[in-house]
């Protein structure tokens, strides 16, 4: 009885992280539309990718051969904070922006969507990558086009499949979407000018509490 | 806490100041002899750091201040127009405005040239600049003022004067000032003169005109173009001429190939090696790589700014070029194949640093400049550093890879974070065949193209070995998978037959 119900637990998990994603590589439309209206789709996955994505992206800086990034580090050392706050900082962006664009142009989307659909679309960009990163500490300097291939093929991927599964979560059509992109990308610029701005701001009132506090150290105390 | 912060630069200056003292330490307390400039100006070497980027790394003296030369010292009255100064066998040349020198190998004032009986004729110098000495010992010196070159033997008696050479373009009255001038074995003469634009002029052994060689090409910029478009007939001819911008220097290598400096800050070719086409074939590492320096300020107050000046080549007799930049008054030396050996000198009257320098030549293993600002002759000697990095060039060069290896490994224990000289030492385990120990150096050295060809061949060789168990494996899989299908058939068949049996 443990068994069937380990092994029913397995399947499930293989179907969670395997058989979905991949249903939903070979069938985007149907495959985001089941994850919208069906509830197939599962923070548990969403979670996991992201862990792994960041983890491939800290095995990028230090596994990638030495003939494809032609420098060599005696250790290799990665700020792992600062490469994971890189990885998931677009990620962040690109669901806030889209997620306010698309809540006042009748996107029917809700946050965690987006949020779904990004995750479903990295599966096979972080695929690509982990090949190329394979690959490039097998190859000489004349075959390195084949891991530059898989690096951006991954990309064009991951672009690809966030658009189509953004238009389906959204119910929007091809013409919509292209000017939901292109909105988006105009959010994410006000987005993080609105950051940078508070940081400047912060940064100057932080200053002048400090200076102040200095100003009575030294001359009232 | 506030105290303490107040009180930090104060400890931090009297800590720096104590080991300055430390440094200024008479010899004895430290046991071995300590040579007079401890306070060394800087020198480094251009490392590539991967990816095309090359970074300066300081490095050991390749060459130390030896002494200075004034002109009490040599013999003479003034210094004011140093030119250039040159060496052969034992003796030194220097032009010194209308003055020819001529000193031993000590540099003591053997003979001061001021004139020479032409046709019978004496005539005074006019202030002279270029010198060469060719192979044989004659001596060739340009006459700016005069517009010749003035061929002398090795005894200082005149062979020849080389005026304006006949047929030299179509206008026989333009300006034509021999500035620098070089000679190959062949006899052959280099020419760079001013008011002449069309490149080198090359006169032949008999001293009649040859050809201009080497024209450096006019880059207009886009604008400058686009600004001409619109222009009238008559605001093109009151414009300015596009001129070329002319060599500065030159030297000739023993294989006869000219080295030529351009004094032109903003391009990244300032040393052409020519070939007989008048081409370009100095080697360069990275398509980033350009002689002088890669990392300079751009603004900055009281200091140079921007990038080297090349205004002296030098080259040896295997391979390495020495080039200076008027603009820091450094001295860069590349190997054959344009990587950076080592980069040192500075700007000020300090002992090792240099003002305005006009000429450099190599002695021997001494390094001997001419410096009109500081109006004094400066000498250079060879360190152990300097001596195991050119011997190491050296060869290399003459594919002497084992002997390279050694020198290499010398220079990696003076100095570790020289890239290069990994990647010589890698080279030379590369034609041992031991491809997988040079991949490391390869890599310290950041070399990926060598990497490449080094790991091409180790994969080829794994490929070799493990050939038979690659391919019994696959087609052992093979087999597995086309017995399983034929099974499964063999099972379904009985089915299909029971069915159409029924039926």
């Amino acid at each position: 009885m443990t068994a069937l119900v380990n092994k029913h637990k397995i399947g499930k998990f293989k179907e969670l992280m395997l058989d979905f994603p991949l249903y939903i590589i070979s069938r985007p439309f149907k495959g985001f539309d089941e994850m919208k209206f069906q509830g197939r789709g599962s923070m548990i996955y969403a979670v996991l990718i992201l862990l792994v994505f960041g983890l491939v992206r800290i095995w990028e800086i230090m596994g990638t051969g030495f003939i494809y990034i032609e420098f060599f580090w005696e250790v290799p050392s990665v700020h792992v904070p600062w490469v994971l706050a890189f990885a998931y900082a677009p990620i962040a962006l690109v669901c806030v922006a889209n997620w306010s664009i698309t809540s006042i142009t009748d996107g029917k989307g809700k946050l965690k969507e987006i949020f779904l659909v990004y995750c479903y679309a990295l599966f096979p960009a972080i695929v690509c990558t982990m090949i190329a990163i394979v690959l490039s500490n097998y190859v000489t300097i004349d075959e390195t086009a084949f891991v530059t291939f898989f690096f951006v093929f991954g990309q064009i991927l991951l672009y690809f499949y966030l658009f189509l599964g953004l238009l389906v979560i959204h119910e929007f059509s091809f013409t919509k979407g292209i000017v939901m992109v292109l909105l988006t990308m105009l959010a994410m610029l006000i987005i993080i000018f609105v950051l940078a701005l508070f940081v400047m701001l912060v940064s100057e009132v932080v200053g002048f509490i400090i200076t102040l506090i200095q100003e009575t150290e030294t001359n009232l105390l | 806490m506030s105290r303490i912060t107040r009180v930090m630069p104060g400890m931090a200056i009297s800590v720096l100041m104590a080991l300055v003292l430390a440094l200024c330490v008479p010899v004895s307390v430290f046991g071995d002899p300590v040579p007079r400039n401890r306070l060394m100006p800087e020198s480094y070497v251009y490392n590539h750091v991967g990816g095309g980027f090359f970074y300066p790394f300081p490095a050991p003296l390749p060459y130390r201040f030896s002494h200075s030369m004034y002109a009490h010292d040599i013999g003479v009255d003034s210094f004011m127009h140093l030119g250039e100064v040159e060496y052969h066998d034992g003796r030194f040349f220097i032009t010194n405005g209308n003055t020819l020198i001529v000193t031993d190998d000590e540099l003591r004032a053997i003979t001061v040239l001021e004139g020479i009986y032409v046709d019978g004729q004496w005539e005074n110098f006019s202030p002279l600049d270029g010198i060469f000495i060719t192979a044989t010992g004659d001596i060739l010196v340009a006459e700016p003022d005069a517009g010749r070159v003035i061929h002398l033997d090795e005894n200082l008696d005149l062979v020849r004067v080389l005026g304006r050479p006949e047929g030299m373009g179509t206008d026989e009255t333009g300006t034509y000032r021999p500035r620098k001038v070089a000679a190959d074995s062949h006899g052959r003469i280099y020419v760079i003169a001013e008011g002449v634009f069309e490149g080198i002029v090359e006169i032949n052994p008999d001293g009649s005109f040859n050809r201009f060689f080497g024209v450096v090409d006019v880059h207009p910029t886009a604008w400058e173009l686009f600004r001409r478009r619109f222009q009238t007939n008559a605001q093109r001819i009151r414009t300015r001429v596009w001129l070329p911008n002319n060599f500065s220097n030159i030297a000739i290598d023993p294989a006869g190939f000219v080295f030529a400096t351009l004094s032109d800050p903003g391009s990244d070719v300032s040393v052409k090696k020519l070939n007989f086409q008048g081409e370009n074939i100095l080697r360069r590492p990275h398509t980033n790589h350009f002689v002088g320096d890669m990392e300079f300020n751009n603004i900055g107050i009281g200091i140079p700014q921007g990038p080297s000046i090349i205004s002296i080549v030098q080259v040896t007799d295997f391979g390495v070029y020495y080039v200076f930049d008027n603009n820091r008054n450094r001295i860069f030396a590349y190997d054959q194949d344009g990587h950076n050996l080592f980069a040192f000198g500075g700007t000020g009257t300090r002992e090792g640093t240099m003002l305005t320098v006009t000429g450099m030549t190599m002695a021997g293993n001494r390094l001997v400049f001419a410096d009109r600002g500081n109006r004094s002759i400066e000498i250079f000697e060879r360190t152990e550093y300097g001596d195991m990095v050119l011997a190491a060039a050296d060869r290399q060069f003459r594919h002497d890879y084992m002997g390279a290896a050694y020198y290499w490994g010398e220079v990696i224990r003076l100095n570790p974070f020289f890239n290069y000289a990994h990647v010589g030492v890698g080279i030379s385990l590369y034609r041992q065949g031991y491809y997988e120990e040079s991949m490391i150096y390869f890599q310290r050295g950041q070399d990926v193209s060598f990497f490449s060809m080094a790991y091409q061949r180790v994969r080829a060789g794994a490929m070799y070995r493990h050939f038979n168990t690659i391919m019994t494996i696959v087609t052992i899989v093979i087999v597995i998978y086309i017995l399983q299908k034929i099974i499964r058939r063999v099972m379904a068949r009985p089915r299909q037959k029971q069915r159409s049996g029924a039926a």
